[in-house]
């Protein structure tokens, strides 16, 4: 019998920045993302006053006037993250960078691990030694057991669920609670009248076939402590690959708006060249101030991850979906279809794009050195805000190697 | 702006605190500009200063500086506890001889809402007694009381977010 392990840090990016000033260590602290709009992250002392994640700042002040908010530094995050990720490598081989503050491990055997509960408290100790970061691990029989073992004592807690006692461990948990059941599969299950775990895992293996399909027939396997979800030591080629977000208020101006979908086309290319990756279709959306969303689908040539053909394309669909007079906060570029470079077959018709490589390789070397966006398209000079935040250089999304957000 | 500032008590002697009439309860002192009397920590030529901050002209705070033949002129300190780094760069404050100097600051508030603080907050230290007492400097040997002024910016983007303001405190080495 295989043992899973889950590891769970707690309330991560206050953990993050109180590593680097402990001063912050027992009072309430929230972690602003969103333009420094909304609470993102937040310590266990803060969410007695009732601050949720998601609250704008200016309600979770009055809930909490003590408080101290702080600037999301996902760069630092993703330190932190990495440094966790190689505290497990000591544990085990096969690990599952799950999100920037979780990861699944595969611990091999029962019979090889001995105490499991000396275990669980070993790397949850280990993690924290290393790395500064509070940890709470789960250890089960199969990766969604642990998940939910991981949560059960948090902060700080090893729960260890072996297989004699799931049934005290499933008692009153709702299907709600399951990682992997959503609010309409819930719904969806409360209509025949299941509600709990205990009563899901109760149902023939038809009904849940017909009723939750192949994801949830998975999680049916799972809850009854048989294993069929893999720990993923790698993460499967991405299909598609999204940059954009705020544009830092409302604005009118063609320019600016404009430099704003180049930045995130560099962001874009940058990460398809990083990556080994190419595409064959540019998906550019613009929100309007009131809420509207104007998307303009652009098929390439061909599979490419040359900026200025890229560029091209997100000035055709730019002009296409711009209206003049129309106020706009946000904007997005989704590279869809995506396929690796790797072991590519040579087109007799492909672009040469050389000149193009050249250019790309010198900006790279020149951004190592002297900093993420030291060298960027002209077009970028209308919204110069954005580049003197450098912690706005650095986005979750740019955290290599995890499979969720 | 900044109405308040936190700081670790540990920054200084129970001592000066005590002295100071600072509170010895918990880990952290704060500090409310609409005080009487508020003091900051400053980091001020190599050593840990609690100094006024600002000045509201309860206590005349100035000096008097020679204005041709015997005649004394009165000059007054600023009626504020913040510079504006443009009108410093200006030169607007040269004739108060401000000497750069650091607020130990661990988190300050602006319109109610404490952010953090990790290295410090830069401000500007300038001499001033208390005229009313005959006190004297701006030239003479003499030496005054210190008045701290914290040093403003325009906000950005991300400030201006988190708290309304259109000024915000310039962070040493920390971008909000």
């Amino acid at each position: 019998m295989k043992i899973f392990g889950h590891i769970d840090a707690d309330c991560f990016y206050v953990s993050c920045e109180r590593v680097r000033d402990p001063r912050l260590c027992g009072k309430p602290v929230a972690v602003l993302g969103n333009q420094g709009a909304c609470v993102i992250a937040r310590s266990y002392e803060i969410r007695t006053f009732g601050v949720t994640v998601g609250m704008p700042v200016w309600e979770a002040k009055k809930l909490c006037p003590e408080a101290v908010f702080i600037k999301r530094d996902f760069q630092w995050y993703a330190l932190l993250s990495g440094a966790m990720q190689d505290v497990l490598g000591k544990f085990s081989n096969v690990i599952e960078y799950y999100s920037i503050d979780e990861s699944f491990v595969d611990l091999g055997e029962r019979e090889y691990l001995g105490d499991l509960n000396a275990l669980g408290a070993r790397m949850r100790d280990e993690v924290l030694t290393q790395t500064g970061i509070p940890v709470s691990v789960g250890l089960s029989v199969s990766r969604t057991l642990a998940k939910m073992a991981a949560k059960r004592n948090k902060p700080f807690g090893v729960t260890i669920v072996l297989e004699d006692e799931l049934n005290d461990f499933l008692t009153d948990v709702s299907v709600s609670d399951v990682p992997g059941i959503g609010r309409r599969l819930a719904e969806r299950l409360e209509r025949v009248g299941v509600t709990t775990v205990k009563e899901f895992t109760a149902c023939s293996s038809f009904l849940i076939k017909r009723l939750v399909h192949k994801p949830g027939e998975e999680l049916w396997y799972e809850l009854q402590g048989k294993s069929v979800l893999p720990v993923r030591g790698e993460r499967p080629e991405r299909k598609n690959l999204s940059r954009g977000g705020s544009l830092w208020g409302h604005h009118k101006d063609r320019k600016y708006v404009w430099a704003f979908l180049v930045r995130n086309l560099e962001r874009v290319a940058d990460s398809l060249w990083e990556d080994e990756m190419e595409t064959s279709a540019l998906l550019i959306v613009l929100i309007s101030s009131d809420g509207r969303v104007l998307k303009s689908l652009q098929r390439l040539p061909d599979y490419t991850c040359s900026y200025s053909l890229l560029l091209q394309a997100l000035r055709r669909g730019f002009d296409e979906i711009f209206c003049e007079g129309v106020s706009y906060c946000g904007s997005h570029l989704l590279a869809e279809d995506l396929r690796s470079l790797k072991g590519k077959q040579m087109s007799f018709f492909e672009v040469s794009s050389f000149q193009d490589e050249k250019f790309v390789r010198l900006k790279r070397l020149m951004n190592s050195k002297f900093g993420v966006f030291a060298v960027r398209s002209g077009a970028t000079a209308y919204a110069p805000a954005v580049f003197r935040d450098e912690a706005s250089n650095f986005e979750i999304s740019d955290i290599k190697g995890k499979f969720c957000f | 702006m900044c109405i308040a500032i936190r700081f670790s008590r540990f920054e200084f002697q129970d001592s000066q605190l005590i002295e100071a009439g600072l509170g010895l309860s918990g880990d952290e002192v704060k500090v409310s500009f609409s005080e009487k009397n508020a003091l900051l920590p400053v980091h001020y030529r190599g050593r840990n200063l609690l100094v006024r901050w600002g000045s509201r002209g309860e206590f005349g705070d100035g000096f008097r500086v020679k204005a041709g033949g015997e005649g004394e002129k009165r000059l007054f300190l600023p009626r504020t506890g913040f510079c504006k780094i443009e009108s410093l760069e200006k030169g607007l404050w040269s004739w108060l001889r401000p000497q750069k100097c650091i607020i130990l600051a661990s988190s300050a508030l602006v319109n109610g809402v404490w952010f953090q603080v990790r290295r410090g907050i830069e401000a500007v230290v300038v001499e001033g007694g208390n005229l009313n007492s005959g006190f004297s400097a701006g030239g003479s040997s003499s030496r005054g009381d210190l008045h701290c002024y914290i040093l403003t910016t325009p906000s950005t983007h991300y400030f201006k977010v988190m708290t309304g303001a259109l000024r915000m405190p310039l962070l040493l080495n920390q971008t909000v």
